[in-house]
C-alpha cells in the first residue's frame, strides 16, 4: 500500500473508493455530528485492501443520551432506514441494554451499518485509540489495527477473520506495533477469550 | 491445516502483499471492480 503516512493517531491513504466506502462514508458523515465513533472488523481490512465484500459496517459509537438518539436518528432517516424497527424509543433501548441496530439505505437490506453503544472495556478502547485514516478529502475512523487483528485472532476465529488478519498482518508490515498486539491478547484472555 | 486452506492462506499474502507494495490507486481499482459488481 502506497501510505502516505502512518503513524500513532493517524493513515493517509489514496484508494480510490468502491461503493461500501461511499455508503460507509455516508452513514458516518451524519454519526459523527451526534458521537464519538470507530469503524471495526471485516470493513477494516476491506478499507485497506483485503479482496472480499461485507454485507454489514460494524461501528461503535459513544453513548448517547435518549434526546441526542431522537435527533439522529431523525437525521439519518431521511436517507436510510432501520432495518430493526422503526420505534425510536424502542431503538434506544435496544441500544442501552448492549443490543446492535442496523441501518441500509432506503428501501434496501445490505450492504447496512451494524451500530451499538460502546459499552464495554474494549469497545471504549477502540474509540480511546481511535485512528483517523484520510483518503483524499474524506476522512473517517478506525480502531487501532492492532487491537483489530488481536480480536480476529483469539475471539472471532472463523476462517474468513483469520484472513482479514493475516491481510492487515501483512499490509501493515513493518508499521504495526507486536507489543501493543501481545497486549490485546493478554486483555482478551482476561476476559477469557483464549 | 488442510491444502485447500493453505491455498487460500496463499492467495491472502499474494494479494496483501500486492497492496503493500503497489501504489493505493493500483489495487484499489481491482477491488473497487469486485465490490462494486456486488453493491451497484
Amino acid at each position: 500500500m502506497n501510505i502516505v503516512e502512518v503513524k500513532d493517531d493517524k493513515i493517509v491513504m489514496d484508494k480510490e473508493l468502491n461503493n461500501l466506502d461511499l455508503f460507509t462514508l455516508d452513514f458516518i458523515r451524519i454519526l459523527e455530528k451526534y458521537g464519538t465513533y470507530a469503524l471495526v472488523s471485516g470493513y477494516v481490512a476491506i478499507l485497506f485492501g483485503r479482496s472480499r465484500i461485507s454485507e454489514d459496517v460494524d461501528v461503535f459509537v459513544s453513548p448517547l443520551t435518549k434526546p441526542a438518539f431522537a435527533l439522529f436518528y431523525k437525521e439519518l432517516t431521511s436517507k436510510f432506514d432501520c432495518i430493526n424497527v422503526d420505534d425510536v424509543d424502542e431503538l434506544f433501548d435496544m441500544l442501552s441494554t448492549r443490543h446492535s441496530i442496523r441501518f441500509a439505505r432506503k428501501g434496501q437490506i445490505i450492504p447496512n451499518v451494524e451500530m451499538r453503544f460502546a459499552l464495554k472495556p474494549l469497545d471504549k478502547e477502540s474509540l480511546n485509540k481511535r485512528i483517523r485514516v484520510e483518503i483524499g478529502k474524506e476522512a473517517l475512523y478506525i480502531s487501532p489495527i492492532e487491537l483489530q487483528i488481536a480480536y480476529k485472532e483469539r475471539v472471532l476465529k472463523s476462517p474468513k477473520d483469520f484472513e482479514d488478519a493475516l491481510h492487515l498482518r501483512e499490509v501493515f508490515k513493518g508499521h504495526l506495533d507486536s507489543e501493543k498486539i501481545k497486549y490485546y491478547e493478554r486483555v482478551l484472555k482476561l476476559h477469557g477469550y483464549q | 491445516m488442510d491444502t485447500n486452506e493453505e491455498d487460500r492462506e496463499w492467495m491472502v499474502l499474494k494479494w496483501a502483499e500486492f497492496v503493500r507494495t503497489h501504489p493505493d490507486k493500483e489495487w484499489s481499482r481491482q477491488q473497487k471492480e469486485l465490490v462494486d459488481s456486488l453493491i451497484p
